[in-house]
């Protein structure tokens, strides 16, 4: 929907894929994936069995993120519960690129008092 | 994007449909509109015969039929609130001139029982008193200029024209040179956004200290006054009951960048020579403390908030309280 | 005190509000109604404005308001899917971190600035994606409890989900996790057919039968491993989408003797062919999933809801089967139908609205009219400013009559009344209508009036009580989301063979395949709407009157557009179709225009540039 303007923050991406995340490519291709690729005759289904079955309370209150403090931590901690602590240490730089690509779209209506939308 | 509010009327140019119930998106979110069977913004529906309430039939523009608030947020409806045993009839009409108002009256409310007719007269309304075509914004985002009814002055009193209005939109290249002159482009501020983009918003704050918006008012013989005069002084002589004439500031005089003692000497003058009341909310209003008062228009629109509406109301309350009492006693 | 809850989706596709009060559903609309940019995936601050309207509240008074996914677990997929992909991904990411980082991260801020305040709760409430989908197929369901099968392309990590609905809430189970996704199999083949993804999935539906499933067995021992439980994996091999903006890479086009379609060329026989073949191994799959989650939930009764429960003819293969008693499917099953299931799932998940049942047996959505209604005081308001010639016929029945026999004497009408749909179908509020008897109408309504391909061939509405006459369908499909056969007697039989061997579509399309010609389509099915008094009155009365006067209770229904164009929601947007397209006859509401009476349509630039193709 928007692309990345200011040369800032798509340096900071760039630095952010190219510096932490394509480290961690490797490793995940030698065995440590984050999910399967095919085929697994082996398994006898696919289906993955959820932990929590129902959605609780806090469920819904939990991803709201004020700032991207806020999100830079809940970002580690989920993280940190999965077992990728690799990730997690780089949650505070994408919290930062948060920062720095903040850009909901302008509403902006010119109001003109005295031109009525009519008719 | 919101729904079609306005519905062409062959004397008055156009009312509200009847029967709305619309949420205008606005820049603080968006306001609830409702309407009645008879095409005015109003909660209660008109009937002619008065029932146990003191009834107060109210007149104005936009300020009044609420542009940018909900209807129970504006002012007429919360004088309902704050005078015991009153309702009031809203037959505020966005974007109109006193004349059409009047025209309004004419059509709608002649035949209604009331204890009293409020005339709230935005002082810009001269402007559009003495205009004869309008810009509007059509639903394509668009401007477009339409046909208003307007009154004349003659040695014989008020004359009635371009009734009934051209129903379409009209193109300012068809019309001739000296009708042109006689467009209202959005009062003095259509000529203060050219200024705007012209200058940038600085230099024109330096130019709008102390600017007058309403040069109409400056002398007692002012042709445009006198044409506004005249037409408020055959409406309170029609009513012929209780009137109370409200002229609604505009915010640079709320605010203190303008100067307010031409307007309020004019309507000094109709008010002595018809014997009709008069409220000038404006000395209240100038009461509040600064940023309250800038609090009185949107942060663009500069409509009254819902805090502007209830100062408003607040400065009105005692003074129809005590011309009701007054009339009842 | 009652509860209020607006849901919201947005910021993927076809972005939506709804509002649910104390459990019922007042109001939902995609944004793309209002916008009038196609799938508009921007903020809803217009569906968000309609909803309060509809309501008539203030937004302060709103008790929550809810968005129908979770941010924080989709950039955890989308971190990990570009770990996944490598050096090649960069630029996913790049785009992904703008959106995701940028903008869908901060719901909360575009919620404050739209509505001025963030309702009585003072933030943002978020469900899971599926169990949106979930909540959105369950609760108006007429089932008080019920398997639940949500099925689309992704939505944070999951892609499939299994579970069940009763008194006690909403539970999914089992899901299949990202990359492996029939929704995104099924865009992959729509893609690779030459169609936009997320959009022409319906085309690639529609193009199956036309085709045989010659590459079905290609595609099940490359592309997808599908377990007797329904579970599946893809082959991410011959997928882009991990590292590209494409679905399908050289390795698919290999698979399938070349490169993809070029959008808008001619469709050759490896369209037709490959359309049948994914449809082939979608519908096993469904299948499968379906007797899965019988057993799983031991419940009679199926709910279904995510882009894949659109594909109307897996649906009906479904229902045939007869794994389930019943079946009830989310219209709005795509993402605009998050929108509903994010305030329905907070409604009875987080505030405890009990759920509310029709007391009728009947589902409680109303047949998805839920959008804006407009006055005959409004029509006539848009009518007389603009000085539009128009008859007003106030009489339900006399008005009914009089459309009826224009349609008979083969006129095509633009139809608006009453609410708008919520979904991507039109079901008689927002509909263009014709005679389904006529041989030429599919091709005359596709080329003259919808400016779209013509092997897509047209829906029908029929009274809910004599849909048997015509249909092999015993059950109420009010939301056209079922395919049946057309009845035998009706169908006249033509040689298959020389079909096969055609690659001449238009020569197919004007051969009359029943004595319902526009509206059978190439294999005898028809994709249903059976049509119920209580849903919607006035469209109800116009089929009846229909069948009064030509004997047949059955009309051609499709949506209110043009080709690109989002189905019409106001009078304004209805009268600009009605005179940029051949339709004779414009219903709004209680007042008739014919286009013979029109004043010419004047407009600066070609209104074609306006509508992307979809
Ligand atoms: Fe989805």
């Amino acid at each position: 929907m928007s692309s990345i303007d200011g040369g800032k923050a798509r340096a900071r991406v760039k630095k952010l894929f190219f510096r932490k995340l394509l480290p961690l490519s490797d490793m995940a291709r030698r065995g440590a994936a984050y999910f399967p690729m095919g085929a697994d005759p082996s398994a006898a289904t696919y289906y993955v069995a959820r932990n929590a079955t129902r959605m609780s309370r806090g469920d819904f209150e939990a991803p709201v993120c004020a700032d991207e403090n806020e999100f830079g931590k809940k970002l580690a901690a989920l993280w940190e519960r999965s077992g990728n602590p690799e990730l997690a240490k780089c949650a505070p730089e994408m919290a930062a690129c948060a920062g720095l690509l903040y850009a909901p779209e302008e509403i902006d209506d010119e109001v003109s008092p005295f031109i009525y939308v009519m008719f | 994007m919101s729904r079609q509010l306005l519905e062409y009327h062959s004397v008055i140019g156009y009312r509200f449909i009847p029967g709305l119930k619309a949420r205008v998106e606005h820049e603080a979110g968006g306001y609830l509109v409702r309407t009645n069977g008879a095409g005015f913004r109003c909660d209660r529906e008109f009937l002619p015969a008065r029932g146990p309430s003191r009834r107060a039939l109210l007149f104005g523009d936009s300020y009044t039929a609420g542009d940018g608030v909900s209807n129970g947020k504006r002012y007429g409806d919360l004088l309902e609130t704050m005078v015991p045993n009153l309702e009031v009839y809203n037959f505020g009409l966005s974007g109109s001139g006193t004349d059409q108002q009047y025209l309004a009256y004419r059509e709608f409310a002649r035949g209604i029982e009331r204890d009293l007719v409020i005339i709230a007269v935005f002082v810009e309304n001269i402007m559009r008193v003495n205009a004869r075509y309008r810009f509007f914004r059509n639903e394509n985002n668009e401007e477009v200029l339409y046909e208003k009814p307007y009154f004349s002055l003659g040695a014989e009193g008020l004359t009635l024209h371009g009734v009934p209005p051209e129903r379409r939109p009209l193109r300012e290249m068809d019309l001739p040179p000296d009708a042109r002159s006689r467009i209202d482009a959005g009062g003095r501020f259509a000529s203060l956004r050219l200024l705007a983009r012209r200058l940038g918003i600085k230099d024109l704050a330096q130019r709008i200290t102390r600017y007058n918006p309403v040069v109409e008012y400056n002398r007692p013989d002012d042709p445009r006054w006198l044409l506004m005069r005249a037409l408020l002084a055959e409406w309170i002589r029609e009513i012929g009951g209780p009137v109370l004439v409200v002229p609604v500031p505009l915010y640079q005089f709320i605010e203190g960048t303008s100067d307010p003692s031409c307007y309020q000497a004019r309507f000094a003058e109709l008010a002595r020579d018809t014997g009709c009341h008069l409220h000038d909310p404006l000395p209240d209003l100038k009461a509040y403390p600064k940023e309250e008062r800038r609090a009185f228009r949107f942060a663009r629109d500069v409509h009254y908030t819902p805090a502007g509406h209830r100062a408003l109301a607040a400065s009105l309350a005692p003074a129809v309280q005590s011309i009701l009492d007054a009339a009842g006693s | 005190m009652s509860t209020t809850i607006l849901g919201i989706s947005s910021f993927y596709h076809d972005s939506a509000a709804a509002l649910v009060r104390d459990g019922e559903i007042v109001a939902a609309a995609q944004e793309e109604r209002f916008s009038r940019k196609k799938h508009d995936p921007r903020f809803p601050r217009h569906a968000i404005n309609y909803c309060l309207e509809e309501a008539f509240i203030e937004a302060d008074e709103l008790d929550a308001i809810v968005f129908y996914d979770n941010p924080l677990l989709t950039w955890d997929r989308v971190v990990k899917n570009c770990v996944m992909a490598g050096e090649p991904a960069f630029e996913q990411f790049e785009k992904a971190a703008a959106s995701i980082l940028g903008i869908k991260l901060w719901v909360q801020d575009y919620a404050r600035r739209t509505l001025g305040c963030l309702g009585r709760s003072g933030r943002v409430l978020f469900t899971d994606h599926h169990f949106a989908h979930a909540a959105s197929a369950f609760y108006p369901s007429p089932f008080r409890e019920a398997a639940i099968l949500t099925l689309d392309g992704v939505g944070e990590w999951d892609t499939t989900a299994i579970g069940r609905g009763d008194d006690d809430g909403i539970e999914l189970a089992q899901v299949i996790e990202y990359p492996h996704s029939l929704g995104l199999l099924y865009s992959a083949f729509t893609y690779f057919c030459g169609f936009k993804v997320n959009s022409g999935e319906y085309k690639l539906m529609g193009l199956a039968p036309y085709g045989r499933p010659v590459y079905e067995r290609i595609i099940r021992d490359n592309l997808i491993d599908l377990k007797d439980d329904g579970s599946f994996r893809l082959n991410m091999e011959y997928f882009g989408y991990l590292d590209s903006f494409r679905m399908t890479n050289e390795r698919f086009d290999a698979l399938f003797g070349g490169p993809p379609r070029q959008p808008e060329s001619r469709i050759t026989r490896r369209e037709m062919d490959l359309a049948m073949s994914v449809q082939a191994v979608l519908e096993d799959a469904v299948l499968r999933l379906a007797r899965h989650a019988r057993r799983e939930s031991g419940a009679p009764n199926l709910v279904m809801a995510g882009g894949v429960a659109l594909n109307c003819v897996a649906n009906g293969k479904l229902l045939r089967e007869g794994i389930f008693d019943h079946i009830w499917i989310q219209p709005a099953s795509g993402d605009a139908g998050g929108a509903l299931g994010a305030a329905l799932m907070a409604a009875h998940g987080y505030f405890g609205s009990p759920r509310r049942m029709s007391p009728g047996g009947r589902d409680t959505l109303k047949g998805s009219y839920l959008g804006p209604a407009y006055s005959s005081a409004e029509v006539r308001a848009f009518l007389e400013r603009h000085g539009y010639p128009y008859e007003r016929i106030e009489d339900p029945d006399g008005r009914a009559r009089t459309v009826a026999q224009a349609l008979a004497d083969g006129k095509v009408t633009g139809f608006l009344s009453g609410r708008m749909e919520f979904g991507p179908r039109a079901l008689g509020a927002r509909s263009i209508i014709g005679d389904p008897r006529s041989e030429t109408m599919q091709s005359t309504m596709n080329l003259k009036i919808k400016y779209r391909e013509s092997f897509r061939p047209f829906a029908p509405s029929c009274l809910a009580e004599n849909a048997a006459e015509y249909f092999d369908l015993d059950v109420e499909s009010p939301y056209m989301l079922l395919v049946a056969p057309v009845r035998e007697e009706r169908c006249i039989p033509f040689d298959r063979e020389a079909f096969y061997n055609n690659e001449d579509m238009l020569q197919i399309i004007n051969q009359a395949r029943s004595d319902l010609p526009a509206i059978t389509h190439v294999d005898f099915s028809a994709r249903v709407q059976t049509v119920h008094p209580d849903d919607h009155p006035d469209y109800y009365r116009l089929i009846r009157a229909f069948r009064e006067i030509t004997g047949f209770g059955v009309i051609i229904n499709t949506s209110f557009n043009v080709r690109g164009e989002p189905i019409v929601c106001s009078p304004a947007d209805a009268y600009r179709c009605f005179m940029r397209t051949e339709m004779d006859l414009l219903v709004l509401e209680d007042c008739l225009l014919w286009k013979s009476n029109q004043p010419a349509f004047a407009e600066a630039g070609d209104w074609r540039k306006d509508y992307e193709l979809d």
